[in-house]
């Protein structure tokens, strides 16, 4: 009886882009012949209240940016609590003092996404994204539009200290998302926010494509103004040797090593952005000398020890906790992202030393195919499963371990040989959680790398 | 056989054995219906015992009270005519406040022939009027009988059930939200998160 | 550990008093003595695992495990506790039909938790039967609950339910609900509502539920705090599993339109204004129903075979899923089949009543014995409550002229759904003539195709229906359409009895037709070669527009094949009944 949770294809164009009235490069993007076989369609649904809520996000806080400093909490906290504990249910009898208000985890968010809702939100704006991230089972993270097209005014900030902008206007294509998976939504759009320009999620294996050479024609006939991914896409994407110009890269989801960033900024001679961010709330900082530079004033970070609910003092490395954020549909307070950095304020400005991003582990199979852990995860994701850890010994053996009460290590083999196209040797163990194991994060490992 | 005064139990007996006479609206809204300012006037003067006064205090804006709530009143002035009420002076100015306050904001959530079909409606009337001329309930303490009462009170409960229909009406309409395909087509991602 | 001595006494206790737990519900209750448990494994062993009594609506027995009894410290209540398992028996749910009907009705009011659903209904029908125990019986279950609760079975549900017992016994607070970390204005304001609930539904109980499982839904909504209330109460639920093993259940198909409108939010109800006296009954309901639940079916007046399924199952956890799919679609394919016969040719002297069975579907009308039927039942359930007497009887049924055998062809193909989640019309259909077929006294071959790719198909032309359903019923989704390759296999040579042919395809039948078999023969060749060896009728019924692809089908008509157009699948629903008359029925 289950509903399919995936996204759906449910609008039409113009409830995808409520003020574009010339959809005519959407179409061109679209419908291109060196375009991909586009699986998905989505737009920003930005109405003229929401944009301008989007302007004047930028204007307060990324124009001129005001942080905070050691000892000191921003000055919109006060204001910020006092509207979650009145407005947010889940936040309503917690305590109303922040300094010893109780963390959150993504476990909350899991089995709760409604009590987070603010009772001020307006449920016609809620957008549900079903993620699964690289840890743990599925969940679906609630937000609107104003907040998730805030990711530009954030990454143009980001831009600004490399004194690069981004074009606006149609006929451009500001932004292209690659990927580098078995399988992931992709579609063509346009961005209200930059009056119209072109917004891409491609993927660029090749059964995506008509023809062999179509991903690389395609991104040099539009040849897009930055472009994102993850490392293991961008290498990708470097394999085939395009002929693009694009100002930027910006990478994230996963460690940008030093080697991988200096072979992408030879080729494609441009920076290379080491970005961290999170779906829950956004961009939070991107990598620099000293560390990661936050770039968001409305986001609070502290770092709070791992176990308990124990602040730690400053310069001491802990778990990164964010508050903040303008999503009234997840409004974080104390939030563990379950990544690890000390803090460091140099001229004002915070900076997350140090910090443990996840991994790229990429996986073979027995004749050397890549595999991406984020295949790995997608499959993983569905099962009720805890967590678990998955290794690749040097003789291409897979060891994994998983903590769940329900799935059987014959399933576990079952999937994972489905993704190793049948091309490999799984040692698969499922142990049972009890009442109080601590159920370890999960971790990708090979000793291939 | 002996009655222990102020029994909540044998009141709300009492109470329940209401004659369907005092059911009937007041003659502020129907010709024949029961004379309110008698009854009430009556109780006034059974309780003081003192059947000569006319002076009792009653509301300057009697046209404000809804004919639900004259009913409650006249239903009152049965359980009134109790003997553990009669030729009680000291309750007399009580009454004031039990009928043209704590009354009239209970009406809005009791129609008046719960107060006697309603076991626990008619043990809050007993216990309001109890409350009201600050007697204590036999076999109770203060805090035992304060406890009481707030559990049965109308008002309190509307309160209190209004807010959690409306939190619960809310987390359902959240939860159907995020069924909708509309909201699961979600909208652009810029990068990878 | 208690001794053995301890427990036979407690035993010895018990059974004293079970006469007098009986007399608290009637005089003429023939009930049968419980199966008294002397330990916890014997217990387990009859299926009582989590509490120390429960009852089984299956076989009407109580079993009490007199171990956890004398462990609890509860041996002084014997009446209460035995009384109270007989008032599940007599009282509510009472029995299996009804068990069914008020789980339904919770479901309902439980969207997104349906699995919740038994938990909420034993908790309801003990609080009927408690309330009527301790109020007029005068027994003492205020104390029974006192005795086996501690500190630490509380959590918010629980204290809502103790909080409840003292609203409906006018206890003082906290004595029934000890824990009073727990207690809130909310679980106050929720127990008087409940209170009055209980008061007002125990005349009618089954059509309190809704009511009921609406106002405990926030505090069954998390599933960590759930799975941890129920864990901590499981002493108490005693009739979660009461139809645990129950054999089919008929009547539970249809949509039940009275129950939807009873799934009612009574905090809404008691927040409206008394001031005036418009009619609030109508607009109370959560809306749920009609429009999310969607009939199906003919008439849309059928649940989903899912949402049956699942529901099932809470009634009976033992179920057999393909024996509920079999149950569901004969259910509603039942009105829809041939009449019985009126004249069975049988030989009637000499037969002596032999005693009684239980009469089935599938058995002759007129076997069916009415007065015992009653004594039985009085709601009369075919095949559950009707009984029949078996007559000796040595003389043969002298036969009539039996009736064409009948292949069912479904087209299985990717775009047909699979039936066991959505209704399918082309299984209805495939059912009523089946059934038809079978009732007639013919026998049946049914085949699932969708080529290429998949078939699956019965032993040949067989007369059990469970294997005929079992077949129809199940899902390929291969290929594009009916392979005519099937007919080979009955047809290629001719059978040694004649048979019709109906197959259920669409328009996609003449892509396979005019598909390239690699060999000499044509499809063509051996659909007509088919038709020819059959020697009954060959119907092909296709879903589709009347005037596609005219000129195939004017050669496969020239060749003795039918044409049949359906241009909505529920039009299926009216061949299969007009063709089973047709050919089935006896004048």
């Amino acid at each position: 009886m289950a509903v399919s949770k995936g996204p759906q294809i449910a609008l039409t164009d113009e409830e995808r882009f409520p003020l574009l009235d010339d959809l005519s490069f959407l179409n061109a993007l679209r419908q291109d012949v060196f375009a991909p076989k586009f699986n998905f369609k989505s737009g920003d649904r930005l109405n003229a209240v929401q944009l301008s809520k989007v302007h004047a996000h930028k204007m307060k806080y990324y124009t001129e940016k005001v942080f905070w400093n050691e000892d000191q909490t921003p000055i919109w906290i006060d204001d910020y609590l006092k509207w979650c504990i009145e407005t947010v249910p889940f936040y309503q009898s917690k305590g109303d003092d922040f300094d010893s208000f109780p963390t959150i985890s993504r476990e909350d968010i899991r089995n709760f996404p409604h009590l987070f809702v603010s009772n001020e939100a307006n449920l016609e704006e809620l957008l549900v994204y079903h993620t699964s991230g690289s840890t743990g089972p599925k969940l679906d993270v609630l937000f609107d539009a104003v907040s998730q097209a805030s990711w530009l005014p954030q990454i143009e900030s980001v831009l600004k200290d490399f004194n690069i902008a981004i074009t606006e206007g149609k006929n451009t294509t500001a932004i292209a998302l690659i990927c580098a998976q078995e399988k992931t939504l992709t579609y063509a759009s346009l961005s209200t926010y930059l009056e119209g320009a072109g917004i891409l999620k491609i993927n660029l294996n090749p059964l995506e494509w008509n023809k062999p050479d179509d991903a690389v024609k395609y991104l040099e006939k539009y040849n897009p103004q930055i472009l994102t991914g993850d490392p293991i896409a961008f290498m990708a994407l470097l394999d085939l040797e395009p002929h693009v110009n694009p100002k930027a890269l910006i990478s994230s989801a996963m460690k940008l090593t030093t080697g991988t960033k200096d072979k992408l900024e030879k080729y494609f001679k441009c920076p290379v952005i080491d970005l961290y961010s999170l779906t829950e709330c956004r961009n939070i900082g991107y990598a620099t000398e000293i560390g990661h530079k936050v770039i968001r004033p409305d986001l609070y970070v502290e770092i709070f020890d791992e176990h308990e609910d124990v602040k730690l003092p400053y310069g001491k490395r802990g778990e990164l906790v964010v508050t903040g954020g303008n999503n009234p549909f997840l409004p974080l307070i104390r939030y563990r992202t379950g990544d690890f950095c000390s803090l460091k304020i140099e001229n004002g400005i915070p900076f997350l030393v140090a910090l443990e991003a996840r991994n790229p582990v990429v996986f073979y199979t027995k004749s050397n195919l890549k595999i991406n852990n984020i295949d790995i995860s997608n499959c993983l994701s569905e099962l009720p499963l805890a967590g678990f850890r998955i290794h690749q010994r040097k003789d291409k053996k897979i060891e994994f371990l998983g903590y769940s009460n329900e799935v059987t290590s014959k399933e576990i083999t079952e999937i994972l040989k489905t993704v190793f196209k049948n091309d490999i040797d799984i040692l698969a163990d499922i142990k049972k959680i009890s009442q109080n194991n601590t159920v370890e994060k999960t971790l990708y490992s090979s000793e291939l790398i | 056989m002996p009655m222990s005064k102020y029994d909540v139990f044998e009141l709300v007996t009492y109470l329940r054995k209401c004659p369907d006479t005092f059911f009937k609206p007041s003659d502020f809204f129907l010709e024949e219906g029961l004379n309110s300012m008698a009854l009430v006037y009556d109780t006034y003067r059974l309780v003081s015992n003192d059947f000569l006064r006319n002076d009792f205090k009653i509301p300057s804006n009697l046209g404000a009270i809804s004919d639900n709530h004259w009913r409650a009143i006249h239903i009152s002035t049965w359980l009134l005519s109790n003997s553990d009420f009669m030729n009680n002076p000291v309750i007399e100015d009580k009454l004031y406040s039990f009928w043209f306050v704590e009354l009239q904001q209970a009406s809005a959530y009791v129609k008046f022939n719960e107060w006697i079909n309603d076991e626990e409606r008619a043990e809050e009337m007993v216990r309001l009027l109890l409350y009201c001329c600050e007697i204590m309930p036999y076999g109770e303490n203060q805090d035992e009988a304060a406890d009481k009462l707030s559990s049965l009170s109308s008002v309190e409960r509307h309160k209190v059930l209004k807010q959690s229909y409306e939190a619960h009406e809310r987390i359902m309409k959240i939860k159907r939200e995020m069924e909708e395909q509309k909201a699961r087509e979600a909208a652009n991602t810029y990068g990878r998160e | 550990m208690h001794n053995l001595s301890e427990i036979e006494e407690t035993l010895m206790l018990w059974k004293s008093h079970w006469q007098q737990a009986k007399l608290e519900w009637n005089p003429l209750l023939r009930l049968q003595e419980p199966v008294w448990c002397l330990s916890k494994e014997d217990a387990w062993k009859e299926g009582l695992t989590g509490s120390f009594a429960m009852i089984r609506l299956t076989d009407h027995r109580i079993v009490i495990n007199l171990e956890e009894i004398t462990e609890r410290n509860i041996t002084d209540y014997a009446i209460e506790v035995l009384a109270h398992e007989i008032g599940h028996h007599i009282f509510a749910p009472a029995n299996l039909y009804d068990n069914a009907i008020l789980l339904n009705r919770i479901r309902f009011a439980l969207p997104g938790i349906e699995d919740r659903a038994p938990m909420v209904s034993n908790l309801y029908t003990d609080f009927l039967i408690n309330d009527k125990l301790q109020r007029v019986n005068k027994l003492r279950m205020s104390e029974v609950y006192k005795a086996i609760n501690s500190e630490d079975n509380f959590t918010e549900l629980w204290t809502l339910m103790m909080r409840t017992y003292e609203y409906l016994w006018r206890l003082n607070r906290g004595e029934l609900a000890t824990n009073l970390s727990f207690h809130s204005k909310k679980i106050d304001a929720d127990a008087s509502l409940l209170a009055s609930l209980i008061r007002s539904y125990s005349k009618g109980w089954i059509h309190g539920g809704g009511r009921f499982a609406v106002m405990l839904y926030p505090y069954l909504m998390d599933d960590k705090k759930f799975e941890e209330a129920r864990k901590k109460i499981l002493i108490i639920l005693d009739a979660e599993d009461a139809g645990k093993g129950a054999m089919d259940i008929s009547g539970m198909t249809e949509l039940d339109l009275e129950g939807y409108d009873e799934v009612i939010d009574m905090r809404k109800e008691a927040i409206s204004s008394k001031e005036n006296d418009a009619d609030k009954k109508g607009k109370n309901t959560l809306g749920i129903g009609r429009s999310r639940k969607g009939g199906q079916g003919p008439r849309e007046g059928y649940m989903g075979p899912g949402n049956y399924i699942d529901l099932m199952k809470q009634v009976n956890p033992k179920a057999d899923e393909q024996r509920l799919v079999n149950a569901y679609y004969k259910e509603i394919a039942l009105p829809h089949l041939i009449d019985f016969p009126v004249e069975i040719s049988e030989n009637k002297s000499m037969d002596l009543p032999e005693g009684l069975e239980t009469w089935d579907i599938g058995d002759a009308i007129e076997e069916v014995d009415w007065l015992q039927s009653a004594i039985t039942s009085p709601t009369i359930i075919p095949g559950l409550t009707t009984q029949k007497r078996s007559y000796g009887s040595d003389s043969d049924n002298s036969v009539s002229e039996s009736p064409l055998n009948i292949y069912l062809g479904i087209d299985c193909s990717g775009s047909m759904g699979n039936p066991k989640e959505n209704f399918s019309w082309p299984i209805l259909a495939a059912t009523i003539i089946g059934l038809s077929a079978l009732r007639a006294g013919a026998s049946v071959m049914g085949c699932l195709s969708g080529e290429p790719g998949d078939y699956l198909e019965t032993d040949g032309f067989i007369t059990d229906e469970t294997d005929l359903l079992t077949t129809l019923t199940s899902y390929l989704g291969t290929g594009y359409a009916y392979g005519i390759e099937r007919l080979r296999k009955p047809f290629g040579e001719k059978p040694n009895k004649k048979s019709h042919i109906v197959i259920v395809t669409d328009n996609d039948i003449f892509s396979m037709l005019n598909s390239d078999t690699h060999t000499d023969q044509t499809h063509w060749e051996l659909a007509e070669i088919a038709l020819k060896n059959a020697g009954g009728h060959g119907t092909m019924v296709l879903h589709s527009p009347p005037d596609y692809n005219n000129d195939l089908v004017r050669r496969l008509k020239k060749m003795g094949w039918n044409v049949y157009y359906v241009t909505n699948e529920t039009e299926l629903l009216k061949f299969a009944a007009e063709f089973s008359q047709q050919n089935y029925a006896y004048v």
